[in-house]
């Protein structure tokens, strides 16, 4: 299958959305509507592209890429913009919130036939709000590194990331968020649930810098094995260089509660849907931060039909 | 066995972790009827309870246990909620982020294919259930929150009740229902459980007082000391118990002078 082709049935699952395709030569295709992309900007230079929100995207956008150049996405737009990421071939991305700007970025499971190797740069200006949705699926092979820095005044990041891995797969990701400016805030959210042979790798660090006074940083993660031989490794981390800081973190590792299983089973349910259902329960904080309802659908529909399945096949 | 009876157990011993704490019980339920298991503290009621509902770690070590004439020791807590047993929770479990009426919806579901009957709709679920929550005096905001979560002792015990009713079950085992209670919400709870009652289905209610009883009137009241039945009676027998406490039973169970009666 094509990423084109990949990219044709995503945007018919998220339903309503327009999608912008960058093929293997650099050039860009509008799959949809034109008229949803009017507030979009494609600059294609040979080594980088430039895709810059600036008026109001009034549907989610769902973007790809099959060529190798550095992407750059630009939100400089007055309403809040939903953006979808594809399985990209590109190795470097770059993420810029002008001030008083709201962006919603959604890292779509990749494809297990593409191994995955990302680097991600994120800067965020005053006032903007960034929410960076991390979906990691099936027996995925992929490495995620994002810095991101909190640049304006009350600069927000909230990092949320859901990990539903079996097989082989392997999954490291790396985030860092570091407070330059005064007031800003952040949020780290991470739920992963791991069985097969699944290897997940998280390291989330928040830095708090000396001249970032009253900052607010939390984290988060819990993480659930369902196999022996599945391995998680998550470890959250807190640099704070400032007396002025609000800020907790908190990870747990752990099995499907044996209470729960039981008393889900005494309603009737079966060992497969009990563990389905307390699997979903435990990735719903995460998709209940969804606020689009057709993304938030298609990806609780996405991960729903790969627990149903994964419990199938234990 | 007769056609009227649901539940016999013969000779049941069970272990939880080495530890012996049921040693040869006996009992028999039949059709229709409500039987009242009172004892001291650590006597293995609530293991009963337990067991009967499958869980894991509860090991049948010896005895037999027959529902509806089929022995059930090598059932799943599943198949035997499908087969038609129920256990009300002393301790309901908090469910974080699992919806209630997704839950409740799935649970009715599951039972009801087993029984050979269509899934329900999420339509036809809110109109059936929003009949069984008037029922039980419970507000509708119930179904939007996590099962469990935050729910206060006499919620929780409702939502056991609701769960019960939208079940339809054979056989109810009430854990303790009484405990954690105020008298207006154990009254609304007994309204739940009494509006149950009916000539097929059958009920074991578990408690330490006297006090549940007063709003469902058992058939028979047995009393459990170290594991076993030590003796079984009418619903007189609970306010004996209530009056004189369980120290005699106590200690003719430790010198072996007690005999099972059942009236």
């Amino acid at each position: 299958m094509s990423h084109l082709a990949i990219k044709k049935s995503s945007s018919s699952v998220i339903e309503g959305a327009c999608a912008l395709h960058i093929d293997a030569s650099g050039k860009s295709v509008i799959l949809g509507d034109h008229e949803k992309l009017q507030s979009v900007d494609t600059r294609i230079d040979s080594d980088s592209i430039t895709v810059t929100i600036h008026g109001n995207l009034e549907r989610p956008l769902l973007f790809s890429a099959d060529c190798m150049h550095d992407i750059n996405l630009v939100v400089n737009s007055e309403k809040k913009a939903q953006i979808v990421i594809g399985p990209s071939l590109s190795s470097r991305w770059r993420i810029e919130l002008a001030n008083r700007t709201e962006g919603d970025i959604f890292c779509w499971p990749t494809s297990k036939k593409m191994a995955v190797s990302q680097s991600w740069s994120v800067m965020v200006e005053q006032e903007a709000r960034l929410r960076f949705f991390e979906l990691g699926l099936a027996d995925e092979k992929t490495s995620r590194g994002i810095d991101a820095v909190l640049h304006g005044e009350h600069a927000h990041m909230a990092y949320f990331g859901v990990d539903q891995l079996q097989g082989d797969a392997q999954k490291s990701s790396t985030l860092a968020i570091t407070h330059k400016a005064r007031r800003s805030t952040s949020k780290q959210s991470f739920r992963g649930v791991y069985g097969g042979n699944a290897k997940a790798r998280f390291l989330g660090k928040v830095i708090v810098e000396q001249a970032a006074a009253s900052c607010k940083a939390e984290q988060l993660y819990k993480s659930i094995l369902l196999s022996e031989q599945a391995h998680a490794y998550v470890m959250p981390e807190l640099e704070i260089h400032n007396s002025d800081v609000s800020a907790s973190h908190g990870a747990s590792i752990g099995e499907l509660d044996a209470a729960s299983l039981f008393y889900l089973g005494s309603r009737g349910l079966s060992l497969a849907d009990a563990k389905a259902l307390l699997i979903l329960s435990l990735l719903d904080d995460i998709f209940d931060e969804i606020t689009e309802p057709s993304i938030k659908n298609a990806v609780r529909q996405l991960f729903l039909t790969n627990v149903q399945t994964t419990m199938v096949r234990s | 066995m007769s056609v009227k009876s649901l539940l016999t157990i013969n000779d049941l011993h069970v272990g939880i972790n080495g530890h012996a704490i049921l040693k040869g019980l006996n009992l028999s339920v039949n059709r229709g009827e409500v039987h009242a298991i009172m004892g001291p503290n650590g006597s293995g009621k609530s293991t009963l309870a337990h067991t009967l509902a499958g869980k894991d770690d509860h090991a049948v070590l010896r005895g037999q246990i027959e529902f509806l004439g089929q022995s059930i020791v090598d059932l799943g807590a599943d198949e035997r909620a499908r087969l038609g047993i129920f256990l009300a929770f002393q301790y309901p479990v908090e469910i974080p982020g699992l919806n209630n009426a997704y839950f409740l919806r799935a649970a009715l579901n599951a039972v009801r294919k087993s029984r050979g009957q269509e899934e329900i709709d999420a339509v036809d679920f809110l109109k059936l259930v929003r009949t069984h929550l008037a029922n039980l005096k419970m507000d509708e905001r119930f179904l939007n929150r996590a099962v469990n979560e935050g729910f206060s002792g006499g919620e929780k015990k409702r939502n056991e009740i609701l769960q019960m009713s939208l079940l339809e079950p054979r056989l109810c085992i009430l854990d303790e229902t009484d405990s954690g209670l105020d008298i207006d919400a154990l009254k609304v709870s007994a309204d739940g459980i009494n509006a149950l009652r009916n000539s097929e289905r059958s009920m074991i209610v578990v408690t330490h007082y006297q006090r549940l009883l007063n709003y469902i009137t058992p058939d028979v009241v047995h009393v459990m000391v170290d594991g076993r039945i030590v003796e079984s009676g009418g619903v007189d027998l609970s306010f004996t118990l209530e009056k004189d406490g369980y120290d005699s039973f106590i200690t003719r169970a430790k010198h072996g002078g007690l005999s099972v009666i059942r009236s």
